[in-house]
């Protein structure tokens, strides 16, 4: 794996054929010319015999793709329907009341403007409206979905969301789970759901993890020794 | 040369900001989007672009009208607008401190581009290329880049060219707004040393950039 | 069996130049000629009418406060432009433009374009006033001295006659030097100006209304402005003996305070035109740079002075230049919108040949 800096408008060698394009790339429909258009790392992996080319890059504002495990907010119920926000200012999604686990219209669940739920991108058109659905479905079942009781959540950037959800042994997760227990859910829209026992070691967790952002690997001890120390 | 100092990440409820300081001019600019535009904003194939230019004291005026139209042109030409169909791209500037002198706001709006480029990076808006501006005056038959307000008061000619930056080389000519008394050949000189200018400007821009993701990544290493 | 030929959508020139702008204005360009009929680098024509309905008109019994005025009729649309003017002491500070140390004045336009419909101004009027704004004061067509006043003096002579005495050398300055405190004082001898210490000078707004829009209008509107200026005369001004007033008021302190009032009147009759610099007026011209596949090459095409719904969204790429003499005093390009898929690369050549043209046609435009 290579990795280097692009900025958009950069010419890459990258021959058309047998290749995967990721985010942060534009195929100009009149060249066909491959442009990067976004600022960040150029990523380049090997898969199933196939060159995959991703740019990553940090951001806020969350795009939904399929398959993406998301944390939203029910903004409203609309019949059969839910209304649920995934980022700020941006138009919400929508989920069937009966995108849940054994679901029928005499058990259907009850779910309130202002709740959390974990849910996963069903379908993300360009021009459709977003779903979700809170069913696995490899096993039909609830596998994790569903909502999310009491608990805190706060927003970190995409990039360090994706990161945190991706690699269970995030140093900065196996660390934290040294100093308390809590339970934690991160959707890729930049959104972190926790809860632990009580309210102060929840808002140090919630302290820590935002901060983490701006560690190096190697700081990470020391300045969550540092950042607990102040809390408690 | 007056080197511009850029700072990019500095609001932490926007998608995407900056400030960019040349000379006494200083403008902070934020960018929002890819977000839900108003119905009478909505484009069905591509993505609305809101440009709004706040002076140092009071509300918009004219001034700043024509100062947005300008800027929206440089931005139309090289955000990727089909990637975001129906959304809405919002570009704030702040204008902290103005350039002090008053014959033209030229300066002013050379700051505004490049802060709202290192803005849009930090947004990471889809761009079809980078882009950089340069101002540059005529003054005794001499060209100067980046004049200081007594140059530009005593200036004949007054030149804003804007290039997109493909690989590291200015390629497409994308804003000229040149005023004043100058010839033809002037215009040519200009155009080929803004090309200079706006290459060895984008060396130090891209370093700019480095640091920003590498501090974005910083967790990663 | 009769086999079902595809159905044709046709459209009407109308509704196809508004749902495919370019595909439109390609069709057309292939054809050789642009939608209006006219040629690649044809402008349209021009008809300037300088006979006003200004206050000094002779035409015009009635004394309104229009001092300069132009109708300028191009192609289908006209722009009425009307100058009116006010007078304000130097002493107040208006703006940056009236203080700092540049020498040149200029006006304070206000664009209306007929949309039929009333409402709040548009930013395309907006741009377009600031635009004429910042033109008009970056290529120094008006000096500041042109605008300053020197006024006369009214008063009763001891045989009870009211007469009128003006400055000896006529109410406008040189125009080079920019103090002429002294040359005033020459003019007159001192018991007539009272207040010579205060200084008055014009300031000149334009109303331009716009009609019939088609195109980009700055550059009629800039034609209309200029046009209008260059009949623009200026009233001769007096104090007036009889409504200045001085009294002095005690106050309760026992200090005593001085209120003066005093009126600058604007001579029914007596006028001057304003002094331009006249090598510095030049005239505006907009071109447009379509590209329009041809093959397997594409064809690149400047279209002069652009007009119409297909041209004004299909040719993204624009220059604008005003010349004066064989010196440019504006330029403004807007590059290609590659996102849009029509945008031209702008080339030095394109820009060269605009700025010949242009050229050519501002000689027309001051020939007229």
């Amino acid at each position: 794996m290579t990795e280097s800096l692009i900025v958009p408008g950069d010419r890459l060698d990258i021959k058309s054929e047998n290749i995967i394009l990721g985010p942060g790339f534009y195929v100009d429909p009149k060249t066909d010319e491959i442009l990067p258009t976004n600022a960040g790392i150029l990523e380049v992996s090997q898969k199933q015999n196939k060159t995959v080319y991703v740019i990553d890059s940090k951001s806020k504002t969350y795009i939904p793709k399929t398959n993406d495990f998301v944390i939203g907010i029910i903004t409203g119920t609309f019949g059969e329907l839910y209304k649920v926000g995934l980022s700020e200012f941006t138009q919400a999604a929508q989920m069937s009341v009966y995108a849940f686990p054994n679901a029928s219209k005499k058990n259907r669940p009850h779910l309130k403007v202002g709740d959390v739920i974990y849910a996963r991108v069903l379908s993300a058109e360009r021009d459709i409206e977003v779903e979700l659905e809170c069913i696995d479905p490899t096993t039909g079942k609830e596998g994790g979905f569903g909502q999310l009781e009491d608990g805190y959540l706060f927003t970190v950037n995409l990039a360090y969301a994706r990161y945190l959800l991706f690699n269970e042994n995030a140093e900065i997760l196996t660390e934290l789970v040294k100093k308390c227990k809590f339970e934690l859910a991160v959707g890729c829209n930049g959104r972190i759901w926790i809860k632990s026992e009580t309210v102060k070691t929840t808002i140090t967790c919630v302290k820590i993890i935002e901060e983490s952002q701006n560690w190096s690997k190697q700081d990470i001890p020391k300045k969550l020794k540092e950042v607990w120390a102040a809390f408690n | 040369m007056v080197l511009p100092e850029y700072q990019t990440s500095l609001l932490n409820k926007v998608d995407g900001s900056s400030t960019i300081s040349i000379g006494e001019v200083k403008v902070i600019c934020s960018v929002t989007g890819p977000i839900e535009a108003k119905p009478r904003q909505e484009l069905p194939t591509q993505c609305a672009i809101e440009v709004n230019i706040r002076p140092e004291v009071g509300v918009g005026s004219t001034r700043e009208k024509n100062m947005e139209d300008k800027l929206r042109v440089v931005l139309n030409g090289t955000i990727n607008k089909f990637q975001y169909p129906r959304q809405l791209i919002q570009v704030h500037l702040h204008i902290i401190s103005k350039s002090q002198a008053t014959e033209n706001n030229l300066k002013d709006l050379h700051a505004c581009i490049n802060g709202a480029y290192l803005a849009l990076i930090d947004a990471n808006i889809s761009l079809l290329s980078s882009f950089l501006s340069t101002y540059a005056v005529i003054n005794d038959d001499r060209l100067i880049f980046n004049p200081t307000s007594e140059q530009i008061q005593s200036s004949i000619s007054h030149h804003l060219v804007c290039f997109d930056i493909k690989s590291g080389r200015a390629d497409e000519l994308l804003f000229v707004d040149s005023v004043g008394e100058f010839t033809e050949g002037e215009l040519m000189t200009v155009l080929d040393q803004s090309i200079e200018e706006i290459e060895s400007m984008n060396k130090i821009v891209r370093k700019t950039i480095t640091e920003k993701v590498s501090r974005d990544y910083i967790w990663k290493y | 069996m009769e086999e079902e030929q595809p159905e044709f959508i046709q459209f009407t020139p109308n509704v196809f130049s508004r749902i495919a702008p370019d595909i439109y204005l390609e069709r057309n360009l292939k054809e050789g000629i642009r939608p209006n009929l006219r040629k690649y680098e044809e402008f349209r024509s021009v008809q300037v009418n300088n006979k006003g309905f200004g206050r000094y008109d002779e035409s015009n019994p009635t004394k309104s406060s229009v001092l300069g005025s132009s109708v300028v009729k191009v192609g289908k649309t006209t722009v009425i432009c009307a100058i009116t003017g006010g007078i304000v002491s130097d002493d107040d500070i208006l703006d940056q433009a009236t203080t700092s140390s540049n020498p040149f004045a200029t006006v304070y336009p206000l664009v209306e374009i007929a949309r039929g419909r009333s409402g709040a101004c548009t930013d395309e009027e907006m741009i377009i006033a600031q635009k004429l704004y910042e033109t008009l004061k970056s290529s120094g067509i008006i000096r500041k001295s042109a605008l300053k006043i020197r006024y006369g003096y009214k008063h009763r002579t001891s045989d009870d006659k009211v007469e009128v005495i003006f400055p000896r050398n006529g109410p406008q300055t040189d125009g080079t030097n920019d103090d002429n405190d002294q040359v005033m004082a020459d003019g007159n001898t001192a018991e007539t100006i009272p207040f010579e210490d205060k200084q008055y000078s014009f300031v000149l707004y334009a109303n331009l209304q716009v009609f019939s829009r088609t195109g980009p209008p700055f550059d009629i509107c800039w034609t209309a402005l200029i046009k209008a200026l260059k009949n623009t005369k200026l009233p001769y001004t007096f104090l007036d003996e009889d409504t200045t007033s001085s009294r002095t008021v005690k106050s309760r302190s026992g200090a005593n305070a001085t209120i003066e009032r005093s009126q600058l009147i604007c001579d029914p009759v007596l006028n001057y035109p304003i002094k331009l610099e006249e090598k510095k007026i030049g005239y505006s011209s907009t071109f447009g740079l379509v590209t329009i596949p041809d093959g397997e090459k594409s064809q690149e095409i400047l279209l002069a002075d652009i007009e119409g719904e297909s041209e004004e969204s299909a040719s993204t790429s624009l220059v604008h230049v005003v010349v004066a003499g064989d010196k440019l005093t504006s330029l403004t390009i807007h590059g290609g919108s590659k996102a849009g898929g029509n945008g031209s690369r702008i080339t030095k050549d394109f820009i060269k040949k605009s700025i010949d043209l242009a050229h050519q046609r501002s000689l027309h435009l001051s020939s007229i």
